[in-house]
């Protein structure tokens, strides 16, 4: 096969090529390769906790799960996927975590509410979240990650492995079912809305 | 995460949904607003501190306190009796560590003196159902794929030097007979010497990327090239001396792996000694030349500023700078040639400027 210059003018079709060197440095123990992929991809851990636990629990938790994760490097056959994988990794430790400590979660859920202060959005932001952990699980978590984490969509799509158009359309039908929910119907109508919010 | 199935289709041409999904354009109120509500939720660690504190009992901690000093007591037994009773051999900077199946590390060979160089080499083979990752601090990190066997060199001089006397090679090097591996080198590191029965090559991979180096399963002697998998540049080293093709890289030779406006690339082969004047001369030629809008003024100036550099007689850096111009610059490179040089000697200008591949291979040899 004759090469030509052209060919060598190659660029990855998705994910984040600079994960390679670092998870290739994390399976070796490299601690400052482990502290960038945390940079990096602790925010993506505390959205995917958050969809399914309390504010105090997702941010405790958040460093424990990555940790969790972390300890089972070696087994990521493709560094490439490392985004992909984590998410999985956290989605299901929240699932377990929500499940075996359900009632004391949904307490701290609870418990936060009378404690929470009007934000300066004019949102209650657990009655937000309440209403966004209504919404089906892909549009849930792209929200939070949206809205919460404040990554925008590309970078989203860049960590979690999933295409621009898959983001774009959680993003622009999750707002609109979280419209519904908090009883706006047009974006016009923000915060002087408020005080409507549906429980 | 799968993008939820919904029975209304999304409205990518909405120019209202540009703050929403990219924070950029008029802000949209209500996003605003949310954003503004949520925050207090936001993460607010965002490093990596100690281990999270330990959730157990007393009487875990306890159970765990007296189970981690048995072990404790047993592993150093163990590496007592191991220590004196296994014969003596030289130890290797090289830090392994297994994949998936701990029972394969035990196949590397111990370290030994190669007879050739002169230098300690330790001999690796990965089963097919797993892989080992072995690096040098500050210098390389490989990661030995399944079904592979790769000969691993010390970057130091021989512990035994009575044994040899051919002079030490300096340079972490590693020779992989088969199978593949990846590999990634540190920043400021002297990069890696690659050596396969077909070619050898000196490697320094960008941070954050890493090279895939792969030898082909049955025919040895089939086409290689480059190729891309999982967003990483690979390698197949028989291409190394085909005469086929048109990225080479001979003995003494660099190739830097680099990052352009068009994703990962690989940039102009060099001499593996390229003075920094040179190295920097040539990655601002390889920005220009993948760089999608470059101005021909400024891509003639850039490929100028490395001849001047180079000089005429580093034929195998100017070659290689044939393929990665356009014929404008095939024209500028003969030209500097004829007046400096008598390598390219009775060889037919026209049909150097068309790559023709025997004009090429000639001025190769």
């Amino acid at each position: 096969m004759t090469i030509s210059s052209t060919e060598l003018q190659i660029g990855p079709p998705s994910g984040d090529p600079s994960d390679g060197g670092l998870v290739l440095a994390a399976q070796a123990g490299d601690r400052a390769a482990l502290a960038a992929l945390y940079r990096k991809y602790a925010p993506i851990v505390h959205g995917v906790l958050l969809t399914k636990l309390g504010r105090e629990d997702a941010e405790d938790l958040t460093q424990e799960v990555f940790l969790k994760a972390m300890s089972v490097i070696g087994d990521l056959r493709e560094p490439m996927a490392f985004g992909a994988w984590l998410l999985v990794a956290a989605r299901r430790r929240a699932t377990d975590l929500a499940r075996s400590d359900s009632a004391a979660r949904s307490r701290a859920i609870t418990a936060a509410k009378p404690e929470s202060q009007p934000a300066p959005g004019g949102f209650d932001p657990e009655d937000v979240l309440v209403a966004i952990r209504e919404l089906p699980e892909a549009y849930r978590e792209t929200l939070i990650l949206r809205l919460v984490e404040g990554l925008p969509g590309p970078v989203i799509a860049d960590r979690t492995g999933m295409t621009h158009g898959s983001v774009r359309t959680n993003l622009t039908r999750g707002m609109q079912l979280l419209r519904e929910k908090l009883g706006i119907e047009t974006g016009s109508q923000t915060a002087s809305r408020s005080s409507e919010v549906k429980r | 995460m799968n993008t939820h199935t919904s029975q209304q289709p999304p409205d990518h041409t909405n120019p209202d949904d540009s703050y929403l999904w990219s924070g950029t354009g008029t802000p949209d109120p209500l996003v605003v607003s949310l954003e503004e509500s949520l925050s207090s939720h936001k993460l607010a660690k965002h490093e990596l501190g100690d281990a999270p504190p330990q959730r157990a009992s007393t009487w875990r901690r306890t159970r765990w306190f007296i189970w981690s000093g048995s072990m404790a007591a047993a592993i150093v037994l163990a590496w007592i009796t191991l220590y004196w009773g296994a014969p003596r051999h030289p130890s290797s900077i090289w830090t392994l560590s297994p994949g998936n199946g701990v029972a394969d590390i035990s196949t590397v060979a111990p370290s030994t003196v190669d007879g050739e160089s002169g230098r300690l080499v330790r001999t690796i083979s990965t089963a097919p159902a797993s892989f080992t990752t072995a690096s040098i601090a500050d210098a390389a990190t490989v990661r030995i794929e399944a079904s592979s066997t790769v000969r691993l060199f010390e970057p130091l001089q021989p512990l035994d030097k009575s044994t040899s006397s051919t002079a030490p090679t300096s340079g972490t090097e590693l020779e992989l007979a088969e199978g593949s591996v990846y590999i990634g080198t540190n920043e400021h590191g002297p990069g890696i010497g690659v050596r396969t029965p077909s070619g050898s090559a000196t490697m320094h991979i960008q941070p954050g990327s890493a090279a895939l180096i792969r030898i082909p399963a049955g025919d040895a002697s089939s086409s290689g090239g480059i190729e891309l998998k999982n967003g990483m540049i690979g390698i197949a080293l028989p291409s190394f001396a085909s005469t086929e093709s048109r990225f080479r890289l001979a003995p003494g030779m660099s190739c830097p792996i680099t990052r352009t406006s068009k994703g990962i690339t690989i940039g102009t082969p060099r001499p593996a000694a390229a003075s920094e004047m040179l190295s920097a001369a040539l990655a601002f030629f390889d920005s220009q030349m993948e760089a999608p809008n470059s101005d021909p003024a400024t891509r003639r100036d850039s490929l100028g500023k490395v001849l001047a550099i180079a000089g005429p007689h580093e034929d195998r850096l100017l070659w290689n700078l044939m393929h990665r111009t356009d014929e404008a610059g095939r024209k500028q490179i003969i030209g500097y040639l004829r007046t400096r040089s008598k390598s390219i000697g009775s060889l037919d200008d026209d049909a150097l400027i068309r790559l023709d591949p025997d004009e090429m291979n000639a001025w190769w040899r």
